[in-house]
């Protein structure tokens, strides 16, 4: 009896274990269960492209007031007029928190425990500088002490001037890296086929980096005046543009913006040129061109900001399958060295720097002739340091429709340059005070996380703001 | 056919054969309780096969009675079976009997009970109830007669998937379809999707089966009812019992052959006084009718193609749309053979549905064929062996209902009231051509879209069974059942290439890349099932024990995978991968699932008064942690025959039972939720929809992280029901009442709970929630005249659900989860705490305290919030009844079913269009004249009011914007696109004629009836619903209750049949 006993209790067990393996097959075939840092590398840097290329971009461009919708269509009248809500803003803030940082601490996280990859660990640092960066211009308050790295479900935000402090942090930690070390292991574990920005090229982070904080360290010049002077006088910022110049003209493959604007949407004839350019560049100048297709009539022309321009009339914004998104540029850190000397009251300086960057936006979109241009149209005049800093800021304005057209958008809440109401169209939209400041805190984040912050209306200005 | 001939001929042979050899002749009448004759009552010589039905008279006539046999067994539904002595003349009176004790119920895992045994609410309709409408399935036939049970279309395509929720909607984030079960096989419900919009759902599930095969279909409506058949039964249960041979030892031949045409049925209310134009203004190229009034003058319009420009009167078109459609022919055939004899029975039956639908020339088809075999064979008085084998086909060519350039309906929508379009079907004119279109607004001639669309699939099912009944002592039987159901499609989507140079105006609209998309899924599922019932009486046949366990072992896998092309080379007709100049992108997916599961079913019956049923199942699922992958659910119900209890026969009550019933079931997860993955890198697209950028990227491959944060805790769903009902008939059964009350609580719903993007994740799988559905089912039969050649039948049914949400996680704002939005306006579905499941939220009108609208100074128009508010409204229907009625006089019979539905709203797209392009009769308000918004104020500046004295009007755009349903500018904000959800339908009314037998049996001919079926007749909305049959939506289950994306036009069929039994 005891035996039959023995028996069945192993035949039942048997079948228990044998059972729990026979159900042991929920893992999901199509994807894998882990990937190396290698494999997450180029998805920061493509999803970061994305939402840099194709969001912020369309808001960049039309509140810098490059361009100006469409009469005959209507998709980017919310945007021209301003007339946004917090629904308006959830795509970069669920990409930048849901695809970019989350594998920008894993590549860190496997990157240290591999050894041997601080080449890995500055080009995440660098994608975690840049993303917080763009994201704290963009929204103000940020989720960082207690979001991306707590994994908590209802994180509380950082302030903007913490976040300030966070980035500054951020970026000296990097420039403490042993540039040395970080070459050797680039030897040893190459990221050429990974890195999609830079190439593997370390030197090139350094100084993306350097570019980076140069621009944070502007947000505040007088508290952050002694830390610009060493930076400046370091000079080691950009000398290739920090680009994501991977497109192919194809479906799902192309420039963001291009690909959305130009080959998606149902119509192609949205985006108009605004005439505010117009008074800062010279009909004559070659970019212009480059930036605007030319009107049914052959010119380049636009109408006026936040009114619905003819299309039978006005210019089209030009777009190129195949454009890079670039995420800093040669001419940008030209124009920021530029503005940091101007503020110095170096007005020499100044003015090597702001000549090098105006000749480098020419290069970047193959313009030639810009030396005629400096000497000519675009010559700088030393002035007061806030006369210099107009200069400089029209400039780079000018450099950006095609390139950092946010940044314009961001400068021109900062230094209040180009001037609106001389030199840009004063638009109200559908404001009844101000301008368009910021991002609204994305609707995802309002309504899922109770510690989201209050709502603040896009016309409130952040604490960097003139 | 020759050969069925020959068959048939040779059994009648054989029949006759064998009543040769018997000689004895016995003839009789049979009467009823009032001396009335009971024609069709038949009349056996008992342990033989000899036997007769009696006639109209109620006379019958036996010859060959065996010399042994003494005894006659006289049978008919809805009397007392009675046995007399055999006499060479009998007279036999019959007594009515509750036709409600002899039903049967086919119950959980193909078990048989008697329906006086159930403790809860099950609903059968029979053959005759499903195939009379001659619906090309069968789930469209129970639309209005299940109280409780909502049938609505993703589209009105045939072919098209079929939701059904019974008893509202438990599950926010899982299916809340119902498990068919066909002949205790459960039927893999395969819905083949579309990737693009406008096509309606395909279905391979219910849709696959013919209708003639069905012997009966039973609706298990609780919880107690179905916690047997595990997880997928909690939305309810389809139990389908299909025809077999058993029983019979007659070999009958059933051709059933019928013909319906189909005419556009309802179409919106257009307005007829204003043409094509914009602001007020004639512009003949415009997508709309904001033009001028239309004066009959001649005037050029559409673009100018090699010095040429088209002319025509201004004037309305009224049935430019109507004409456009042409009228549909679907013919539905089948063949069924039956027989068998005291050992073996056999079914064999093939069918073809072949429907050409109402767009002209023949790209929108469906066609479908099944071929069935089922048999049963007693091998040994110990073994019985069973076994079926279905094949079905079905083949569907769409055309694009979808939105913008592909689209018909955009095409006829948004074109003026005076643009004809019968006139535009010769497509070797430029003009009918995308490049001469009259309108650059990315809308083409509907006919060449006809005539460039390819969009074709193919399904194939195949499903049955193999079963062996065991029964080693007369009380034990034990059987295993094996059951497979292998369903597959394979699928090619296109769109043309339009790529007119970009000089024509109408290019930068109207251009398309082309795209061939082609895909495959394969689909199956096996089944085991081990069953042991022990069935006995006990002290002196007073308790009755019916006990089964068994075990069920499953598994269920699909492999789908997609390609697709874009940028053709060939811009039409060549529907090929290998048609473009760039890359294909193509994907694949797998997934697997398996379960174990051990139930038991105890019944015990005492004194055929009171029945008490106990269930229980334990499951072992893979979609779950598998730590913790079992789970456990009982029920109990309880029946009670006062009827049996109690003498009542002075009372008018003839039948009376009280039902008690408590279950449970589980849902467990979908597959691969329990551990974290990485995908190829991608984004998502721009419009939400497909992807953006994505890898493989210029030679760069990468992977990235789900960001939906899997859970390894998950739980399966649970939901608890109680219920209680009576099931009371009056006066012979000439009225009953069957009602029941259910309470259904579904906790632990598993859902990808949306969070805060800052955490890292964009949703978090896990449980949470609770959703209750409280409700009333009410089913009132009456038989107002029941006479020898007169009887008519009213069947009332009315079911009210009250679907609350209970719970929801802490931390959701304001305690609401979303559901799904529309795709154009702003109007959001959510779940939300203490509100029914699909509470709509839009952008309102901002108003003062005194409820006056606030309007801008610039354009007159009101302002708009600018956060979603609640709007009040729901998705679901405040109650929803049907009435069913019959009528029959000698060989005459009329039927007709009526459905309808009260209350909810939906979103309606092409409200939101027709307001848009002013073709609604409702944006002629006012004659179109200038006029200031009622009951509006400005504001001063100084937090006050002052009268709005800003009028709308046309020529400004205005008055357009206050009809503009994607801007959200009417004085409803974007709730303006909700419309009412009532309605009341003719779903079906059939007449039908039974030929006599006397023209019958000298031909051969055992019977036939001719009848003339109507479906969809009429539907009847409210007058604040000009536009849609509200019965659809723009896919299933909860998220398509939301509304139409792009309407299909409803139909009208109307046809004739023929059913002939040799």
């Amino acid at each position: 009896m005891k035996k039959i006993f023995t028996v069945l209790a192993l035949a039942a067990t048997l079948a228990a274990t044998s059972c729990n393996d026979w159900l042991d097959i929920n893992t999901n075939p199509n994807y894998i269960s882990d990937a190396d840092m290698s494999l997450l590398l180029p998805t920061v840097q493509l999803m970061t492209a994305d939402k840099v290329g194709y969001d912020i971009t369309l808001y960049g461009s039309f509140w810098a007031q490059y361009v100006t919708q469409c009469s005959t269509t209507n998709q980017y009248y919310t945007i021209m007029t301003y007339d946004v809500t917090n629904t308006s803003f959830n795509s970069p803030w669920s990409y930048f928190y849901s695809s970019v940082l989350p594998r920008i601490k894993e590549i860190i996280a496997k990157a240290e425990e591999a050894g041997n990859a601080s080449n890995y660990i500055l080009e995440a640092k660098s994608m975690l500088v840049y993303s917080l960066y763009m994201l704290t211009s963009l929204y103000d308050q940020v989720a960082y002490t207690e979001g991306y790295l707590t994994e908590t479900r209802t994180p509380n935000f950082d302030s903007g001037q913490d976040m300030q402090k966070i980035l500054i942090g951020l970026c000296e930690e990097i420039r403490t890296m042993d540039a040395d070390a970080v070459a050797a292991d680039e030897a040893m574990n190459l990221t050429t086929s990974s890195d999609m920005v830079f190439g593997g090229d370390t030197e090139a982070w350094f100084q993306f980096v350097n570019t980076l904080y140069l621009k944070i360290l502007l947000r505040d010049f007088s508290a952050n005046q002694s830390k610009i002077s060493s930076l400046l006088a370091e000079d080691d910022f950009l000398a290739k543009d920090a680009a994501f110049d991977n497109f192919l003209d194809q479906a799902d493959k192309s420039n963001p913006l291009y690909e959305s604007d130009r080959r998606q949407l149902n119509t192609t004839n949205n985006i108009r040129c605004c005439s505010d350019v117009l008074n800062v560049l010279s009909a004559s100048d070659p970019r212009l061109t480059y930036f605007y297709d030319n009107n049914p009539g052959g010119v380049v022309s636009g109408g006026p900001y936040g009114t619905s321009a003819d299309p039978t009339e006005t210019s089209r914004l030009a777009l190129y399958a195949t454009e890079p998104v670039y995420f800093g540029t040669v001419d940008e850190a030209g124009f920021l060295k530029a503005e940091a000397y101007a503020r110095l009251g170096n007005a020499a300086s100044a003015k090597t720097a702001y000549e090098a960057a105006v000749a480098a936006a020419f290069a970047r979109v193959g313009a030639s002739g810009a030396a005629s241009f400096i000497a000519g149209d675009y010559a700088f005049t030393a002035g007061t340091a806030e006369a210099m800093v107009e200069q400089i800021i029209n400039q780079k304005w000018a450099s950006n429709v095609h390139g950092l057209p946010w940044e314009s958008w961001f400068d021109l809440n900062r230094t209040g340059y180009p001037t609106r109401g001389t030199i840009l169209t004063d638009s109200h939209g559908v404001l009844s005070e101000g301008y368009p400041q910021r991002f609204i805190y994305s609707k995802n984040s309002a309504d899922y996380n109770p510690n989201s912050p209050t709502p603040v209306d896009v016309n409130v200005k952040m604490w960097w703001q003139k | 056919m020759k050969k069925f001939k020959l068959l048939l001929a040779c059994l009648l042979m054989a029949v006759s054969t064998a009543l040769f050899a018997q000689n004895r002749q016995i003839s009789g009448t049979v009467t009823d309780q009032n001396g009335e004759p009971v024609a069709g009552a038949y009349v056996l010589v008992k342990d033989t096969n000899v036997g007769a039905t009696t006639d109209f008279n109620g006379a019958f006539r036996l010859s060959g009675v065996p010399a042994s046999s003494s005894t006659l067994v006289i049978s008919f539904m809805g009397m007392k079976t009675v046995e007399v002595p055999v006499a060479a003349q009998v007279s036999v009176v019959l007594e009515s009997e509750s036709e409600y004790l002899q039903e049967t119920v086919v119950t959980a895992l193909g078990i048989t009970k008697s329906q006086k045994a159930i403790g809860y609410a099950a609903t059968t309709v029979r053959n005759e109830d499903i195939t009379a409408s001659r619906n090309n399935d069968a789930v469209s036939a129970l639309a209005g007669k299940v109280a409780g049970m909502q049938v609505s279309n993703s589209s009105t395509t045939a072919g098209a998937a079929q939701s059904v929720i019974i008893r509202g909607v438990s599950s926010i984030g899982r299916s809340n379809q119902p498990l068919y079960v066909i002949d205790g096989i459960p039927l893999q419900s395969v819905t083949v999707y579309n990737t693009q919009s406008g096509y309606g759902n395909l279905g391979a599930g219910i849709g696959s089966i013919n209708s003639d095969d069905i012997e009966t279909m039973t609706v298990l409506k609780g919880a107690a009812a179905t916690a047997l058949y595990g997880s997928r039964a909690s939305g309810g249960v389809i139990v389908i019992n299909t025809k077999s041979g058993k029983g019979k030892n007659r070999t009958q031949v059933t051709v059933n052959a019928g013909v319906q045409f189909s005419s556009v049925s309802t179409l919106p209310e257009f307005q007829d006084k204003w043409g094509t134009g914009w602001n007020g203004e004639l512009t003949l190229d415009e997508n709309g009718s904001w033009g001028p009034i239309l004066n009959g003058q001649i005037r050029e319009y559409g673009p100018i193609v090699n010095n040429s420009q088209m002319i025509k009167s201004f004037i309305a078109i009224p049935n430019n749309i109507r004409n456009f459609y042409e009228t549909g022919v679907q013919y539905n055939t089948s063949v069924a053979l039956q027989g068998g004899n005291e050992t073996t029975g056999y079914y064999v039956s093939y069918s073809n549905v072949t429907d050409d639908g109402i767009l002209p020339y023949d790209k929108d088809t469906y066609k479908k064929n099944t071929l069935s075999f089922r048999g049963n064979h007693q091998a040994y008085k110990w073994l019985s062996l069973e076994s079926s084998i279905n094949l079905t086909t079905q083949a569907t060519d769409q055309v694009g209902q979808g939105s913008q350039n592909t689209s018909i309906i955009e095409g006829l929508y948004q074109s003026g009231r005076d643009i004809s379009f019968i006139d535009a079907k010769d497509l070797t004119n430029v003009f009918n051509t995308p490049a001469g279109w009259y309108t650059p607004y990315g809308i083409t001639n509907p006919y060449w879209l006809i005539e460039n669309a390819y969009n074709h699939t193919d399904m194939k099912k195949v499903f049955g069974k193999v079963q062996a009944n065991i029964t080693p002592i007369q009380q034990l039987t034990l059987s295993y059942r094996y059951g497979f159901d292998y369903t597959d499609f394979d699928r090619k989507l296109t769109e043309a290439q339009i790529a007119l140079p970009s000089t024509n105006p109408n290019a930068s609209s109207t251009n398309m890349e082309g795209t061939v998309v082609a895909s495959y899924g394969r689909y199956y599922e096996t089944n085991h099932d081990f069953l042991a019932n022990w069935s006995d009486q006990y002290v002196g046949g007073r308790l009755d024990i019916n006990a089964t366990v068994g075990a069920n072992i499953n598994e269920r896998y699909s492999t789908t995978e997609a390609a697709q092309v874009t940028g053709l080379t060939f811009d039409t007709g060549f529907w090929d991968l290998s048609n473009t100049s760039k890359q294909p992108t193509a994907s694949e997916s797998q997934s697997k699932r398996r379960g174990v599961a051990i139930f038991g079913d105890f019944q015990f019956g005492w004194d055929d008064q009171v029945y008490l049923d106990i269930t229980a199942r334990n499951d072992w699922t893979s979609t779950l942690p598998i730590k913790n992958n079992s789970y456990f659910y009982p029920g109990a119900t309880l029946s009670w025959l006062l009827t049996n209890t109690f003498d009542l026969s002075s009372t008018p009550l003839s039948f009376g039972k009280l039902r008690l019933a408590y279950g449970k079931t589980g849902n467990d997860p979908n597959v691969y939720q329990t551990t974290a993955t990485y995908a190829q890198g991608s984004s998502g697209g721009y419009f939400g929809a497909g992807t953006a950028l994505s890898f493989p990227f210029g030679g760069y491959n990468a992977f990235m992280k789900s960001a939906t944060l899997a859970s390894d805790s998950l739980q399966p769903e649970m939901t608890t029901e109680f219920e209680v009902g009576a099931d009371l008939r009056f006066f012979n059964d000439r009225i009953g009442i069957d009602a029941a009350y259910y309470d259904r609580v579904s906790d632990m719903q598993i859902f990808s709970l949306p969070v805060d993007p800052a955490t890292g994740y964009n949703t978090m799988v896990m449980n949470f929630g609770k959703v209750s559905n409280k409700g009333v089912e009410l089913l009132l039969t009456t038989t107002p005249v029941r006479t020898r050649d007169f009887k008519w039948t009213v069947d009332f049914n009315w079911s009210k659900n009250h679907n609350k949400v209970v719970s929801l996680p802490e931390g959701l704002d304001g305690g609401k989860a979303s559901i799904t939005r529309d795709g154009w306006g702003d109007i959001y579905m959510y779940a939300e705490v203490g509100k029914p499941i699909g509470q709509l939220y839009a952008t309102l009108p901002v108003k003062t305290d005194e409820g006056q609208f606030i309007c801008d100074p610039k354009t007159g128009l009101p302002k708009q919030s600018s956060d979603l508010q609640d709007t009040g409204y729901n998705v679901q229907n405040d109650w929803v009844g049907g009435i069913s009625t019959g009528l029959t006089y000698k060989n005459v019979s009329v039927s007709a079913t009526l459905d309808i539905r009260h209350g909810g709203k939906i979103y309606s797209r092409t409200k939101s269009l027709l307001w848009f392009t002013g073709n609604s009769i409702e944006t002629t308000y006012n004659e179109r004249r200038a006029f200031i918004v009622p009951n509006s104020v400005l504001e001063d500046g100084n937090g006050g009011y002052v009268e709005n004295t800003v009028p709308i009007d046309l020529y400004s755009g205005t008055f357009q914007y206050y009809f503009d349903g994607n801007t959200s500018n009417p004085i409803e904000g974007s709730a303006c696109t909700l419309i009412d959800r009532s309605y009341t339908k003719l779903r079906n009314l059939t007449i039908s004629y039974t030929l006599p037998e006397k023209w019958l049996k000298p031909v051969g001919i055992k019977g036939a009836t001719l009848s003339a079926v109507g479906n969809n007749l009429f539907v009847w909305t409210p007058s604040s619903n000009p536009y849609i049959d509200p019965d659809q939506g723009f896919t299933t289950d909860l998220t398509g209750m939301l509304g139409e994306y792009f309407c299909t036009v409803p139909c009208r069929y109307l046809g004739f049949n023929v059913k002939v039994i040799f």
